[in-house]
């Protein structure tokens, strides 16, 4: 009992550390709020909407920047604003989604990897090696144009290709603490070892885990924008940023804001996740800071 | 070193099989006849199902992946539906294309990217670190597709420097090299920085100072020998990245390589190419990290006894 609670003191306190730590990183609180207000936006998107981002108006057919529209209208006449919001949420959705499933398989895989070890660990440590081998984007836009183009697709491709480096993480921690006496005692007292995996191992690894999950849903929120552009995410006339860019380019030399803003739109995202990643990097591995 | 790289060969060989193996699944499972797809509105049943038995689509599962993979390994890569003609020389013909474009925005990279990280290193915490770790962050969270398309607007449209897009002298490589290099120079850029600040707080550099050599012989000739062992690493890696097809970059930019070409492809449903654009690239990149590999082995000798 008394154990126990001495266990908690210490773990509360390396989160409490770790967020101070992270307090203190004004770059890392930049992003945190970044994404923070875009979940504000997802959500409220609605009701902060001036405009249903699907009503075509032919009579405000691309107008530029006005108090109207402040960010124009597109060859619709739709309101570049309102889309760009709504876009918000179909970015958020890769992010979460495609990143979970590729960090559920990445942690899954990679544990069941480095405990187990013996035939298992080569097969899956091939196949890592195997999905790394592919040119990253033409791999994701193989699956999608086998599976065939839509968002449900992008979610999936993202997350059958973007596990391996979770997985990798989460097999070099677990090798190392599989030998460690708490594990070893663990054992001892006749645990199982999906108990061992689960409850003593992967808490170990949550760190790890949050950094490269948090860097990898600015990755999964990217490789959505790229194949949107490349018209095989988002169908139309889901607002999504990267199929706005692939209609906006074709007006790009008299209309440049049409595809300036959902692009700022995709910068400023992945931005903020990729300073929360390496904010949290510093904050939650104290040994890696200088 | 000789049994280092034949070690390394030999353990590219289930890779590779693999990568084969992957590919033929993908387009397996690929929805629509190939025939149709071939033939268009004209083929008859009778035709289409002739057609079927010779390209041999009625075959068990393990057949076909077999003769493909033979196929393959001879060199084979099919042939491509929109032309009839075999898709491995129509690749290996826009290679140069990819070549010259990687080369050159590896150029960018490597001029952008390191200085910015050894002065960020050299002058840590200082308004020029900050400034542009915080530039380089946005560099790599830019997508490239929208950089091309704000370089275009600029130099394009608006200036009037360079020309908007297509294949010919080097005014025609500029904005595409730009475009492409920035994720690449902000990468270089942090690493640089990064392994920098590791070396400098080595031992043999707080030797070196302590014996009294100019700062500058410290930094440049002690501090930047190991820095580059590092450095070298990255360069060899985005490299192999950009050789495998910069998909977006040409895309926007019409450039005829390999990425312009896969999409091409994909867009006509024309699946031996897609497949053989993939598998072409993914070998590519594999051999092109071998090479890095071994390079790194040789300039740093620990790495061999592993």
């Amino acid at each position: 009992m008394n154990r126990e609670m001495d266990n908690k003191e210490i773990s509360t306190s390396y989160w409490k550390d770790a967020f101070k730590r992270l307090r203190k990183n004004k770059l890392a609180m930049v992003g945190l709020y970044i994404i923070l207000g875009l979940m504000v936006i997802a959500i409220l998107a609605p009701w902060i909407a001036p405009y249903d981002p699907y009503e075509v108006n032919y009579d405000e057919y691309l107008k530029p920047p006005s108090l109207r529209h402040p960010l124009g209208t597109d060859e619709f006449g739709r309101d570049i604003l309102s889309r760009i919001i709504f876009g918000a949420r179909v970015s958020l959705q890769v992010g979460i989604i495609a990143e979970g499933i590729a960090t559920a398989i990445g942690v899954l895989l990679g544990s069941i990897s480095g405990y187990y070890g013996g035939w298992v660990d080569h097969l899956i440590v091939e196949l890592t090696n195997i999905i790394f081998a592919f040119p990253f984007l033409l791999f994701v836009i193989a699956i999608v144009v086998s599976l065939g183009p839509s968002l449900t697709n992008v979610f999936i491709a993202v997350g059958i290709t973007g596990w391996a480096g979770t997985a990798r993480l989460i097999r070099g921690q677990i090798l190392s603490l599989k030998e460690s006496e708490y594990v070893e005692a663990a054992r001892a007292l006749g645990a199982s070892n999906t108990r061992i995996i689960f409850k003593h191992i992967v808490p170990n690894c949550i760190a790890p885990i949050i950094i490269s999950a948090t860097l990898g849903m600015g990755g999964a929120i990217m490789t959505e924008a790229s194949l949107s552009f490349l018209g095989l995410g988002a169908q139309p006339p889901i607002p999504s940023w990267g199929s706005m860019i692939d209609y906006a380019k074709d007006f790009l030399r008299t209309n440049l804001w049409y595809s300036f803003f959902p692009g700022l739109a995709i910068m400023i995202t992945v931005f903020g996740f990729n300073l929360l990643g390496d904010g949290l990097r510093d904050a939650l591995d104290p040994r890696l800071k200088v | 070193m000789i049994n280092y790289i034949i070690r390394r060969l030999l353990l590219t060989i289930p890779t590779i099989i693999g990568i084969i193996t992957i590919t033929f699944l993908l387009m397996y499972v690929v929805p629509g006849d190939p025939v149709r797809i071939l033939m268009g509105q004209r083929g008859d049943p009778e035709t289409i199902a002739m057609i079927r038995k010779q390209m041999g689509l009625d075959d068990p599962l393990p057949v076909q992946y077999f003769r493909f993979l033979g196929n393959i390994l001879r060199g084979d890569f099919g042939r491509s539906y929109a032309t009839n003609r075999p898709v491995l020389p129509e690749i290996l013909s826009r290679f140069p294309a990819t070549l010259k474009l990687a080369l050159a925005s590896m150029l960018v990279a490597s001029i952008i990217g390191l200085t910015a990280g050894i002065v960020s290193a050299t002058k840590q915490y200082s308004f020029f670190d900050y400034s542009s770790m915080v530039v380089a962050l946005m560099g790599v969270s830019a997508p490239v597709f929208w950089v091309g398309l704000l370089l275009m607007w600029i130099f394009g449209y608006t200036l009037g420097w360079l020309p908007i897009s297509g294949y010919g002298g080097v005014s025609y490589l500029i904005l595409p090299a730009i475009a492409l290099g920035v994720r690449p120079a902000a990468y270089i850029a942090r690493m640089t920085r990064s392994s920098f600040l590791e070396v400098l707080r080595q031992d043999y550099i707080r030797t070196a100072r302590a014996k009294g050599l100019p700062e500058r012989r410290v930094i440049y000739v002690h501090a930047m020998r190991n820095t580059l062992i590092t450095v070298i690493t990255v360069l060899g890696m985005e490299l192999a990245s950009l050789l495998s097809g910069a998909v977006l970059t040409e895309t926007i930019f019409a450039w005829p390589g390999i990425g312009r070409l896969s999409v091409d492809a994909i867009i006509k449903r024309d699946h031996p190419m897609v497949q053989g654009t993939v598998l072409f690239t993914a070998i590519i990149f594999i051999f092109a990290n071998l090479i890095v590999d071994i390079s790194y082995a040789f300039l740093d000798p620990r790495i061999r006894y592993e």
